[in-house]
């Protein structure tokens, strides 16, 4: 027992010693929830960021590095995160975080270290408005996206009940609350609106609930897309016949392969295409599958999205490589397209200029664009 | 270790205690080893010059941390993370005395203690920021913090001894089902009351915004000086901790102290000795959510925001458990060590370098402290000579089986993978071994009757977690974060499950 | 009223699925807590890896032009392994993290199953995969196996959970009464130390029983994902409380009570899901837990305490 504390001390020697070695490279940070009930939609993110910064090293011949972040979708952690991350001055640029509440906790401490952050899912249209000099959104916001459901419900559907179901997430309240507010300011005031956990397994009630009420709309903002096929399955079953409606969190087939038959006629909207159905996105998705043997869905395309813009402002910062310019270089970036054919620039608050929502139909057990 | 109950440790009279208990003071003076030898020596030190040293430490550790050298060190060019780490272990120290007052002093299990801590936060928001606007053009409602804080730590006592006074008839785990009840509708109550019907309006009112919570708070501010910086934040709770923490001290100390340690101990004869019970509980549950409150409100005014998950959630309250009895439930100092392990090492083990020393730093410690010397040398080289003669087997005879790369990490792990086998298919393989490593692993604990079976699986289970490790675990920091913590947790429990600084519980059957 | 029992049925039956779930779990947890005084926060996690285990055999054995007799089979080779594989995992729980601290403090083994938990939760998200996954609706059963009761659509998938979880009952019941291991439980639970002074080897006993509160947990975890279409590595926490719940409102420690509470709780769900709201079927279930607890501080079918003193 006498070398015990040698041992220990030696341990803890080498323990500390390891950060000094390393030497100055480019890193490139993710921040999103890689652990807990919300951890697929981080990995499937980071993952997809991985594979992008492994395409740009092969090309370019850098050596940009990826650190991760893991927020579990908490505020109060993604804080600590984002000042850990600040500290490393060999972070330039930070894909992340995702989920509106974090996004507002982390957004003074990139302010105030420079750094850029582009999230790849934080929707709450606040965020933008006003904004901050150094928090960029590659995505559309909410008021956005409401606008686009809420118009398409009223004027081409015509219908007038509406059952409104979200999951307690901020971006699922988020979106049904501007939802809500553009119903009311139309007149409509057949509505009902409930929340339900993301734990929640058993829809049966809620589609009783929703086909007495009369609704020809439900619809369901959520991040779980298990429950997106929960609800639909029990709509099915209990004979619904009005119209299955999510928003972007619905944007995977995922549900729709569970859901099977159920999912037949469901409207979902999106601002970026599945990188399943780009052709674009095709050596990318192959890497994703070769690396990490999982299924991917959209949050995968939103957060290669956000890879590829951090990406190309360092690239045009090569020969002066600092958070300042990086910042710079996002705030005149001017992509036309992306692999994912989506084009990128910014405007007011750092928000993406002229995003605009896509609608698809599911057909067939795979989606469609109808407008 | 007299900072804990002021009752006399039995010395050397065995009436009225078992054996175990009677035999502390003997098997603490065998307490032997380094750490031993450690323990010891810090004890020698006088009560008072403990605690000073302690508080010493706290108040540099700012400056400390922020030094040149330690910068370098961590490789980070400011220390504000490791600030607002030091602010949130201040807050979990308080909200851990709280808790101990009414789960370690009187007894009663409570899982509703995160909501008197959220309600805090709410009251908070609501008495100093611009939420609340009427049709007057009142811009918000901004009470002075030396006014906001008391009011909200009476009005949060209150509510304490309300949902006391309703839990009085239920005893032990009914009371804890009860009152996780009322924490989980605290919550559910934040993030669903955004649309409430309500008379003086046409459309219904938002109260909480739900899951996004209530932003831009104001700072405390006191006697003309605001607090905005994590730092001054720090500086606060700190002071705020050591006021609370010499109220308790003393409380306990009393009269008041030692009421609610008799009903903790037996209730009934409590009762009978003329201890008004049921008023004790109410004033344990109130002073808990008075304290809740305190570290509430300055931890909404700190952040500037409440949230409601996961702050106020039953997942705050998981992680106050495990530090009030990983400290030592009933301990005061303990709670707070508890608060400060379980706040910072999730934040160390977030570097995988860090954590790859800690997994296999654990791993021979542990060996070291449960085999002789020798055995020690044996299962360890005979794990590396073995994995080394393996891997020439392999590459000689069955080539095709070692055709892997891994490459990663720091120089450890990749001399660990050095004399690694690596097949084809990696993930799958690590995925497999990480399940066999733990039942291995788990074969040998059964075993320990029979050494050489033992120190046989010991090392194979050893070859197979280094495989696990390199293969698997470290490619997913996050997750094995947490299952590092889950890990240390049992073992921490089974070692000492009085806790750290606890004392063995006496038990009269 | 002419909508209340237009409804009825439909909320019947969805309040019995539920609930019958929330029974097998509560069993776990009550037969436990009889025996151990001992809250066994892991056992959500354990129904998880139930689920899990299923899920194994569904992708091993599953294919699409599969007979029906050939999917009853699967059904019932998922839930064997469930079963038995929850039961091996309780059992190396039991062995490994509870029985050091089976004369610790009462609270000791609460953090250490809560350890356990962190471990069972991220193994499975480390080595099976972060994402919900899913039996699939209509692969099993098909998704138009509907039978009719009146105008009531009732789908196979629910006769199956309803149905197992009756079977499994008066199993139980008849182990439990008729056994000599059974009445060995009943020994221990009612005086641990007298009945180990009478011969019974408790450790068994312990074992025993955690062993077949995993198997149901297990069951009730395949049967979930057959019913309900989704399962995720962090189910088992909330699964755990509800359980938990049911537990106590039937009076906890008793058998028939975790069934009694289980299906209450499920329809108090249902009930306010359909006619009130689905945002606050927690909280009113809630209410009723404490409004019964009130009534009767033991639980519904608890025996009333008898302070020794």
């Amino acid at each position: 027992m006498q070398k015990f504390p040698k041992f220990v001390l030696v341990l803890a020697a080498v323990a500390f010693l390891i950060p000094m070695a390393a030497a100055q490279t480019i890193k490139v940070a993710f921040m999103g929830p890689l652990t807990g009930g919300a951890a697929f939609i981080g990995q499937e993110a980071l993952g997809f960021t991985s594979v992008v910064i492994d395409a740009f090293n092969a090309r370019t011949g850098l050596n940009v590095e990826l650190v991760e972040g893991d927020t579990e979708i908490n505020p109060d952690t993604g804080r600590i995160v984002a000042e850990r991350i600040a500290g490393d001055d060999d972070v330039l640029v930070v894909v992340g975080p995702m989920g509106s509440q974090v996004c507002e906790s982390t957004q003074p401490v990139f302010e105030g270290a420079g750094l850029a952050h582009i999230t790849p899912s934080c929707t709450n249209t606040a965020l933008t408005d006003p904004g901050t000099a150094t928090f960029f959104r590659p995505i559309p916001t909410d008021s956005d996206q409401s606008q686009t459901v809420a118009a398409y419900w009223l004027d081409v559907l015509g219908a007038t009940t509406f059952y409104l179901v979200d999951d307690q997430s901020s971006y699922a309240v988020g979106l049904n609350d501007e939802v809500e507010n553009l119903l009311l300011d139309a007149g409509v005031i057949t509505y009902t609106r409930v929340s339900v956990t993301q734990d929640e397994l058993d829809f049966s009630s809620i589609a009783t609930a929703a086909i007495q009420s009369g609704a020809e709309v439900v619809f369901f903002p959520n991040q779980i897309t298990g429950q997106a096929a929960s609800l639909a399955i029990a709509l099915d079953q209990q004979g619904f016949d009005g119209t299955y409606f999510l928003p972007d969190g619905g944007f995977t087939l995922e549900w729709v392969d569970i859901a099977g038959e159920a999912a037949e006629g469901a409207l979902v909207t999106f601002f970026a295409p599945d990188p399943n159905q780009v052709e674009s996105m095709a050596p990318y998705n192959d890497a994703y599958r070769a690396e990490f043997a999982d299924e991917f869905g959209a949050f995968g395309g939103a957060s290669a999205l956000a890879t590829f813009v951090a990406l190309d402002a360092i690239e045009s910062c090569l020969g002066n490589l600092s958070r300042s310019c990086v910042v710079a270089a996002l705030d005149s970036i001017d992509l036309m397209t992306t692999p994912l054919g989506v084009p990128v620039s910014f405007g007011d608050g750092n928000q993406a200029a002229g995003s605009s929502f896509f609608l698809f139909e599911v057909r067939g057990g795979t989606f469609n664009l109808i407008e | 270790m007299a900072d804990r109950d002021p009752r006399q440790e039995p010395e050397e009279t065995h009436i009225g205690s078992d054996e175990w208990v009677a035999q502390v003071g003997s098997r603490r003076r065998q307490r032997s080893g380094p750490l031993g030898r450690l323990a010891t020596g810090w004890e020698q030190i006088p009560l008072g010059w403990r605690y000073a040293l302690v508080l010493a430490l706290l108040i540099v550790a700012p400056f400390a941390t922020g030094s040149g050298v330690f910068l370098d060190l961590i490789g980070s060019s400011n220390n504000a993370f490791i600030l607002t780490i030091g602010a949130r272990f201040l807050v979990f120290a308080l909200l851990a005395i709280g808790l101990n007052v009414v789960v370690g002093y009187t007894g009663l299990l409570d899982l509703g203690y995160t909501a008197f801590y959220g309600l805090a936060g709410y009251l908070y928001a609501y008495s100093s920021s611009n939420f609340i606007t009427t049709a007057g053009g009142l811009e918000g409602v901004h009470l002075p913090s030396l006014l906001a804080v008391p009011l909200i730590m009476l009005a949060t006592a209150g509510a304490g001894w309300l949902i006391g006074s309703v839990s009085l008839r239920l005893s032990g785990d009914y009371l804890a089902i009860v009152t996780l009840g009322f924490g989980q509708v605290f919550v559910q109550i934040a993030l669903t009351a955004t649309r409430v019907p309500v008379f003086w309006r046409d459309r219904p009112v938002n109260f909480t915004r739900g899951p996004n919570g209530i932003n831009r708070l104001d700072d405390i501010s006191l006697f003309g000086f605001t607090f905005d910086q994590t730092i001054d934040y720090y500086y606060l709770l700190l002071a705020l901790l050591v006021l609370v923490f010499v109220a308790i001290y003393r409380l306990n100390s009393s009269r008041i102290g030692r009421a609610w340690r008799a009903i903790r101990d037996d209730e009934l004869a409590a009762e009978v000795m003329g201890i008004p019970t049921g008023r004790m509980k109410l004033l344990a549950f109130a002073i808990g959510a008075a304290i809740a409150a305190l570290a509430g409100s300055v931890d909404a005014a700190w952040q500037s925001n409440v949230v409601p998950v996961p702050r106020y959630s039953v997942l705050t309250l998981i992680n106050l458990y495990a530090m009030i009895v990983l400290g030592g439930i009933g301990s005061l100092s303990g709670v707070v060590l508890g608060a400060f392990i379980f706040t910072v090492l999730p934040e160390v083990l977030r570097s995988i370098t860090l954590a790859s020393f800690f997994f296999y730093g654990f791993a021979l410690v542990g060996l070291w402290a449960v085999l002789k010397a020798r055995h020690f040398a044996l299962v360890v080289g005979g794990t590396v000579v073995g994995g080394i003669v393996l891997k020439l087997l392999v590459r000689l005879l069955r080539p095709s089986l070692d055709s892997g790369t891994l490459d990663t990490g720091a120089w450890l792990n990749r001399l660990i993978q050095s004399w690694l086998i690596v097949p084809e298919n990696v993930k799958l393989a690590g995925n497999i071994v990480t399940i066999v490593a733990i039942v291995v692993l788990l074969a040998a604990v059964l075993l320990r009757r029979r050494p050489w079976l033992m120190h046989t699986l010991l090392g194979v289970g050893l070859y197979l977690f280094a495989f696990a490790w390199e293969t698997r675990l470290a490619l997913e920091p996050s997750a094995t974060r947490i299952l590092i913590i889950g890990v240390t947790l049992v073992v921490l429990m089974i070692a000492r499950p009085q806790g750290l600084l606890g004392k063995p519980e006496v038990r009269v059957t | 009223m002419q909508e209340f029992l237009s409804l009825l049925p439909q909320t019947l039956l969805n309040g019995l699925t539920l609930g019958s779930v929330y029974a097998l779990i509560a069993l776990g947890y009550s037969m436990v807590y009889g025996i151990l005084k001992l809250l066994n926060f892991a056992h959500g996690d354990i129904y998880m890896i139930g689920a899990y285990l299923g899920y194994g055999v569904f992708i091993m054995l599953y294919t699409e032009e599969g007979a029906l007799i050939l999917t009853g089979l699967i059904i019932i080779i998922m839930l064997a392994v469930a079963m038995v594989g929850a039961g091996l995992v309780s059992v190396a729980v039991e062995r490994f993290a509870y029985r050091p601290l089976r004369y610790a403090p009462r609270i000791a083994p609460l953090i250490s199953a809560l350890g356990v938990s962190f471990i069972l939760q991220n193994l499975v998200q480390i080595t099976v995969s972060p994402r919900p996954l899913s039996y699939g609706s209509g692969t099993l059963i098909a998704a138009d196996a509907n039978f009719l009761i009146g105008d009531l659509r009732v789908h196979a998938s629910r006769l199956l959970v309803i149905g197992l979880t009756l079977v499994l009952m008066l199993a139980l019941t008849y182990f439990v009464r008729r056994t000599r291991l059974g009445r060995a439980m009943r020994a221990v639970s009612t005086d641990l130390d007298a009945a180990e002074m009478m011969g019974v080897n408790v450790n068994q006993v312990i074992l025993a029983t955690f062993f077949i509160g995993a198997m149901l947990a297990g069951a009730a975890g395949v049967l979930v994902g057959i019913v309900f279409f989704n399962i995720r590595h962090t189910m088992g926490f909330i699964a755990g409380l509800k359980g938990f719940t049911a537990a106590v409102l039937g009076g906890i420690g008793s058998i028939p009570g975790a069934v009694l509470g289980g299906v209450i709780l499920g329809m108090a769900e249902a009930f306010t899901s359909v006619y009130l709201s689905a945002t606050y079927k927690d909280a009113v279930a809630f209410v009723i837990l404490v409004l019964i607890l009130l009534i009767r501080p033991r639980g519904l079918m608890g025996r009333p305490l008898v302070q020794k003193v």
